[in-house]
Parts: C-alpha cells; sequence; structure tokens
C-alpha cells in the first residue's frame, strides 16, 4: 500500500512551517532583521559605496548582519522538535523531504528579510548607491547578494541544528560558527597557508566579494597608501563584471546545497538518538 | 450472518476435547486433552500434568483418560471425591471409581463439605468437544450498584458476537436474595448446570451456565465469559536485549516470551530498571531485541516497512508542535499516514471519527499550546489512532495527568481495545485503572544477572492470588522487595515461579 509521496510530503511541511510562522507569530523574525540593519547602517559611514575603505568595511558590516541574521532564523528550529522527528520519521517522513521544506520555507523568510535590510540600507545610503550594477538594478541586485549571504547562512543554521540534539547545544555552537565566518573573510586579518584554504569555506568570503563586485570598490577613491598596497589578486577578488558576481552568487547557492545535503545526512541518523 | 437472525444451536460431537478449569487462580483456563492428563493439587513434589490451585484438591485427585471411543474420567481416590454434574460419584475408595465417558457440556467440581473453612476453594471444570483455540476469558465484576446484566448478541453489557446467540439472550439481576439468572425468551435457551433454564434461578458460586458452547462461569462477585478474539495475535518471542557499555554487552531484558491476544489491553508492570521501556520499545521495532515479534504471519522486526502504519506510540512526552491547531495536527498525520489513495472526503471522515473517539472536536480550531494536559495526550492518542493501527503503545502517557484525565485516557484505550486493536500500556497509577486492563505483564530485575525478565504474564486476579497480593501496587512492591524467599530475592524467586507457572498453563 502507497502512501504520501516525497513531493506530497515536502508540500504537507512545507505549508505546516507556514502555518506554525503564523500561528507562531514568526513575524517577530522580521522586526529583529529590520533593527539590526538599522544598526548596521547607523554604524557604516556616510562614504560607504563612495571610498574604498568605507566600502568594504561596510560590505563586512552588512555581510555579518546577514550571516547572523540568517542562523538566527533557523538554528534551533530543527534540534528543538528532534524528538517529533524521530516519531515521524518512525511512521513514514522521509527525511529529505522534511529537510527540503524547511528550506523552502526558510527560503521565503530569508527572501522578505533581504529587502528588508536592502531597504533600509537603501534609505540610509541613498545619495551615493552604487551607480554601475552589472546584472540588475541596483537595489534588486544589492537584495540577491543580502538574499544569498541570508540563505545559505540560514541553511548552514538548519545543517548545525540537524547534528546536534538539542536548542542548547544549537546556541552554544552559534558563536563559534560566527567567529569562523568572520574571522576567515579576510576583511579582519591577511590569511595565509591552511587559513586562507578554510576562508574558502566560508560565505562571510564570497558574500564580501559579491557586494565590493558590485560597488566596483576598486575603483572607488583611495588613499595613496591604499592604492600602493592593492594587488592584483584584490582587484581579481573585487573584480566589477559579471561573470564574477554571479560567480560568487553560484558558490552561495552552492554552499546552500551542500549545507542542505548535510542537514539531510545527519538527520537520517535520528533513529539512533537514545532515550 | 444477518444482523436479526440467530441461529439454531446443533450440538457438534467428535470435536477436539477440552477442559475448561476454573479453581482459585480466579481465571479460566482452557487446557487441551490431546492424551491422557492426571489432575492434582500444585506444591513443589506436584507430579501431575494439570495442577489445582486448591487445598481440597488431592495430590493424585483424577485422572481424564483418553480411550477411542472418547474421554474418560476416573477418580483416584481422593480425599473430597469429584461431583459429575452435581452427583458426587466418588470419595476415597482406594481404588477410586471405574472410569466414567464423560459427555459434550459435562460439569465435574471438586467441593468441600466444610464450606466456611474452604471457602472459593472449589474447582470447576467443564468437559467440552466443541472450543475454540482463539478463546480468550473475561471478567466481569458485579458490582452491587448494577441491578442487572445482559447478555446478547447486540451491543450489551456482555455483548457475545455469536449467531448462536438471540441479540437479548439472558440477563443476570439481583433480585431478594442475590444475584440470579433468567432466560429472556432466547432462541437456544440456558443451561444452568445442565438444566435448562424456564424460569428465574438463583446463582451460587460456581455455577456454570451455557448457550449454545458458551460457558459462562459465576464466581459469586463475577462473570467469566468467553469471548472469541478476531483479529492476529501478537507473538513475542525475545531471546535477549542488550547494549554495549563501555565496550561490555550488558543484557537489559532476557527470555521475554508470551501471547497477546487481539482487543486485550495489558499493562505493563515493574520496578524502576525493569525494563519496561526497554520491553515496550523491542515489542513495536523501536529498539530491536535478539528474537521475534510476530503479528500475524508478519515479522515487525524483518516486516517493519509493511508493519509501521499499523503500530501507534504514545509516549511520555508529548511529541506535538504547540503552534499547530488540534485539526491540522491530525489532518497532516492523516496525510502522511492514510494510503495515497485515500479521498478527501474519506480523510474528513477520519479525522472526524478520530476527534469524535478522544473527544477533541470541539478543540479542532484551539492551538496544541493552549491544550490542557490531558487534551494534548488525546492528542496524541489521535495522532496515532489516524492510520488506524492495529498494535497501540502507551508509555507512561498518563503521567502528570491528574485521576480524572488519566482515567479518561485509559478509558479511550479501553474503547480501541473493544474494537480488536492490541493495547500495551505503562502506567505508574496501576490500581486506578487496573479494572480496564484484561492482563498484566509484571516484569522483574533478577538480581542473578541483573537483567529483566517476566514475572508473571495473567490476567489480574491471577496476578493478585500469583503474588498474593491485593493491589497492583502491592504487586509491584513485592517485586522490588529484597527480601529472600526460598534463598531466593522475591525478583528471582517469581521469575522462577512463573517459568514453572506458565508451562503448568500451557499443560506441559
Amino acid at each position: 500500500m502507497q502512501h504520501a509521496s516525497r513531493m506530497a510530503q515536502i508540500k504537507i511541511y512545507t505549508k505546516k512551517c507556514f502555518r506554525l510562522f503564523i500561528n507562531g507569530k514568526g513575524w517577530t523574525t522580521f522586526i529583529s532583521a529590520a533593527i539590526i540593519a538599522v544598526i548596521i547602517s547607523a554604524v557604516t559611514g556616510d562614504k560607504t559605496f563612495v571610498t574604498y575603505n568605507d566600502t568594504r568595511n561596510g560590505a563586512f558590516a552588512f555581510v555579518c548582519a546577514c550571516i547572523w541574521i540568517g542562523l538566527f532564523n533557523s538554528i534551533q528550529s530543527i534540534c528543538g522538535e528532534r524528538d517529533i522527528i524521530k516519531r515521524e520519521h518512525r511512521t513514514g517522513l522521509h527525511i529529505s523531504s522534511y529537510v527540503l521544506a524547511h528550506m523552502i520555507y526558510e527560503m521565503a523568510l530569508c527572501l522578505i528579510e533581504a529587502l528588508i535590510v536592502t531597504v533600509i540600507i537603501s534609505i540610509r545610503n541613498g545619495s551615493h548607491m552604487p551607480e554601475d550594477p552589472l546584472i540588475f538594478p541596483i537595489g534588486m541586485e544589492l537584495c540577491v547578494t543580502f538574499f544569498l549571504i541570508i540563505y545559505s547562512s540560514d541553511v548552514l543554521g538548519l545543517a548545525i541544528s540537524s547534528i546536534v540534539k538539542t536548542a542548547n547545544t544549537a546556541m552554544t555552537v552559534m558563536p563559534f560558527v560566527l567567529i569562523i565566518q568572520l574571522v576567515m573573510s579576510g576583511m579582519i586579518f591577511k590569511l595565509e597557508g591552511i587559513t586562507e584554504q578554510i576562508a574558502k569555506i566560508t560565505i562571510s568570503k564570497w558574500g564580501l566579494q559579491a557586494i565590493c563586485s558590485t560597488a566596483d570598490a576598486v575603483n572607488l577613491e583611495m588613499t595613496p597608501a591604499q592604492y600602493s598596497l592593492m594587488t592584483d589578486e584584490i582587484k581579481k577578488s573585487y573584480e566589477h563584471t559579471v561573470g564574477h558576481l554571479s560567480g560568487m552568487w553560484a558558490i552561495l547557492i552552492a554552499f546552500a546545497m551542500l549545507y542542505g545535503v548535510v542537514s539531510i545526512i545527519a538527520l537520517k541518523f535520528v533513529d539512533k538518538d537514545k532515550r | 450472518m444477518e444482523d436479526g437472525r440467530t441461529m439454531y444451536y446443533r450440538e457438534r460431537h467428535g470435536g477436539q476435547p477440552y477442559l475448561l478449569v476454573l479453581d482459585r487462580r480466579g481465571s479460566v483456563r482452557a487446557i487441551r486433552l490431546d492424551r491422557s492428563k492426571t489432575i492434582g493439587r500444585e506444591g513443589a513434589d506436584c507430579s501431575v500434568d494439570i495442577a489445582l490451585t486448591s487445598p481440597i484438591t488431592s495430590r493424585r485427585h483424577g485422572e481424564f483418560i483418553l480411550k477411542p471411543d472418547g474421554v474418560y474420567y476416573q477418580d483416584l481416590g481422593s480425599t473430597n471425591g469429584t461431583y459429575l454434574n452435581k452427583t458426587l460419584f466418588s470419595k476415597q475408595t482406594e481404588i477410586g471409581t471405574p472410569p466414567i465417558k464423560l459427555n459434550n457440556g459435562d460439569i465435574l467440581r471438586i467441593e468441600c463439605e466444610d464450606k466456611t473453612e474452604y471457602k472459593n476453594s472449589s474447582v470447576v471444570m467443564v468437559f467440552t468437544n466443541n472450543f475454540d483455540e482463539k478463546t480468550d476469558w473475561v471478567t466481569k465484576n458485579l458490582q452491587d450498584n448494577v441491578g442487572e446484566i445482559h447478555i446478547g448478541r447486540k451491543q450489551s453489557d456482555i455483548q457475545i458476537k455469536n449467531e448462536m446467540v438471540s441479540q437479548n439472550h439472558a440477563k443476570v439481576f439481583q433480585a431478594h436474595r442475590g444475584w440470579a439468572l433468567a432466560d429472556e425468551h432466547s432462541t437456544n435457551g440456558v443451561l444452568l448446570n445442565g438444566i435448562a433454564v424456564s424460569r428465574p434461578q438463583y446463582l451460587s458460586p460456581g455455577d456454570v451456565f451455557r448457550i449454545a458452547d458458551l460457558y459462562f462461569f459465576y464466581t459469586g462477585e463475577s462473570i467469566i465469559y468467553p469471548i472469541v478474539r478476531n483479529g492476529e495475535n501478537l507473538v513475542i518471542q525475545i531471546k535477549e536485549r542488550s547494549v554495549m557499555q563501555k565496550m561490555k554487552k550488558v543484557i537489559l531484558l532476557q527470555d521475554a516470551n508470551l501471547t497477546v491476544l487481539p482487543g486485550e489491553m495489558v499493562m505493563i508492570l515493574g520496578g524502576s530498571g525493569a525494563g519496561k521501556t526497554t520491553f515496550m520499545n523491542a515489542v513495536m521495532g523501536y529498539e530491536k531485541a535478539d528474537g521475534k515479534i510476530l503479528y500475524g504471519d508478519k515479522d515487525i522486526y524483518t516486516d517493519y516497512e509493511k508493519m509501521k502504519y499499523q503500530i501507534g506510540y504514545v509516549p511520555q512526552q508529548d511529541l506535538l508542535r504547540g503552534s499547530d491547531t488540534v485539526y491540522d495536527t491530525v489532518n497532516d498525520a492523516a496525510c502522511l499516514k492514510l494510503p495515497r489513495k485515500t479521498s478527501k472526503e474519506e480523510r474528513k471522515q477520519r479525522i472526524e471519527k478520530v476527534l469524535d473517539i478522544v473527544n477533541l472536536r470541539e478543540q479542532r480550531n484551539h492551538l496544541v499550546s493552549k491544550l490542557s494536559g490531558g487534551e494534548r495526550k488525546r492528542l496524541s492518542v489521535a495522532v496515532e489512532l489516524i492510520a488506524d493501527p492495529s498494535l497501540i503503545f502507551l508509555d507512561e502517557a498518563d503521567s502528570g495527568l491528574d485521576g480524572k484525565h488519566s482515567e479518561e485516557l485509559m478509558e479511550n484505550a479501553r474503547k480501541i481495545a473493544n474494537d480488536g486493536k492490541i493495547v500495551m500500556v505503562i502506567t505508574h497509577s496501576p490500581d486506578r485503572v487496573a479494572r480496564l486492563f484484561d492482563k498484566v505483564i509484571v516484569l522483574a530485575k533478577s538480581a542473578r544477572d541483573h537483567a529483566g525478565h517476566i514475572a508473571f504474564y495473567g490476567s489480574i486476579p491471577e496476578a493478585y492470588h500469583f503474588f498474593k497480593a491485593e493491589s497492583l501496587d502491592d504487586v509491584v512492591r513485592i517485586i522490588n522487595s529484597k527480601e529472600l524467599e526460598n534463598g531466593k530475592e522475591m525478583a528471582d524467586y517469581y521469575i522462577d515461579k512463573y517459568k514453572k507457572y506458565a508451562a503448568d498453563k500451557e499443560g506441559k
């Protein structure tokens, strides 16, 4: 006798996620996203998207905010109902359907949050937004980048939430993940050797490059000292081309997919949870 | 069979002979007479095939002898003799009596003239050659506040789904001098101790009344009656359940073998660490043990994928999402668990039916987080019931509930079992709900191997007799006691006692 297919289960669980969002007053998460965006906008200088240095600093702050928002969205969502998942898995739930349903729901959530962040940053930097976007109008292009950073961080949160067994553990792990993302972005410290390799698997590194690429950071005002430090490597990282930006976006999408797979694999072991 | 029509009874001859035995154990045993068998008093030196729990029985009391032309009974020179259909036909002769051929429905009794000292010591045995192996015995307590108990094929106090039983067949009622039996103009009549009941008759403890080939035992406090279970048996054959701890194999449960019949509600009792949850998880395939769990012809371990929709499990903690509504919670469970071909209409009907069963129709739009503890628990049951499972497990599902809600939950479980399902329950308040259960499994942790073993499996009256206890709390206290009995800790004493008891019950 056949029961609900994987597709049918994705539908059931996606609907459930949205229902729980509405019933559980999930919209409050948008308030925290707005507050974070306002704070970041307040601290970034008036010369974001004007000078090289302020643009890099501003972009780093936007990336940090987006990673925070994304991780916070999901880090407790799966581990918080692990016992329920175990029971439902024993009665026919496909883990892949469950995780995909969450990914669909989180996608919608992240999109709204990216819009909020974009609107607030656009208001703050309205007079000096980058004038030469690569793929879409500037607002939309920044919104896509913000969305992909938030979303890949969100799915990373899902993966962590699938690996750890309690909400407490998830909240203990979260600061470490954030620190790694910040330190390994290449913004604060110059990375060499192993750290440079680790940096390649961080969302922050590619997110920062995507924003700087849109802003054409290397062609913004800079001091002679900064100009003298400008290497080909940096220029390549912030290259203001469609190919480069879309490459950054593709890497962020790949991260989201990879974390999704990690989440599915990790959650398959839910049956082995002890009492 | 048409619902309204009763079939005429015709006595069948030549079937497999059985002996239905009621003694001080408080339940009826059906013993297959597939060879000649002796009866006598149980004890350490007991050497008979059928051990009876009664001090008025001699060590070797009598023998059922299988001959080509039928079954014969011979009293072996017992002290108190044996009555056949209320006539004493033997008492303390040197060689006993010559064997007497038994007929279908004959009632044999061992009684003592001194009924004051040996009250409740009588043994009643019914010889029958028309008995269904799937029969189970149910005890209906006769409470003083109940005036009449109706027996019939339609919804009655004692409902017998047999085409030879009339819709309203007979009644047992409280008359001036005690409980009495009356035939309610049934098609096939009622025999009381072998004599047709033409007008109301007073009942005496030990009386047997018969409708077609169904026998009802009156004990003075209850009526024990047969029901044939429709559905599959759950056969549990666990050799052991072990885990690895610090690179060492630790056995949690050993030698748990028993059969649960369809429609039975079984309580799992035991002290802390005796392995109650381990046993339940092993039975439902949650944590596999070394052994087999057979439901009909399917092994839950090897056929789990096919079986998973037939297993319902309500754990101690509520596995529900607080921000979902009652209806949506059940609806999602229905979408997941019901077959793909189920139409939307059928699904809705099923949801409504389940909400009715658990009495949550009025709360259908409430958020789960706003429900009371009892309502949440009933919702957990509803989620499990939606796929109409045949096996339902409740693991301390009543913990945290007050007395009223706990009873409500168990009454719901009883209703479910009455539909032919098997319900197994672990509860911390056994006595509060004992009346609802058919059987009890008592698990005890052995001091010898530190593993959980079965220390008893049977009806609750049998358990009281087995443990010489007055309540199920008493049983738990006894099994946990560190006092010694025959040089063994109580747990081991009863584990060993049960092994012998089970073998004896099977007539080995």
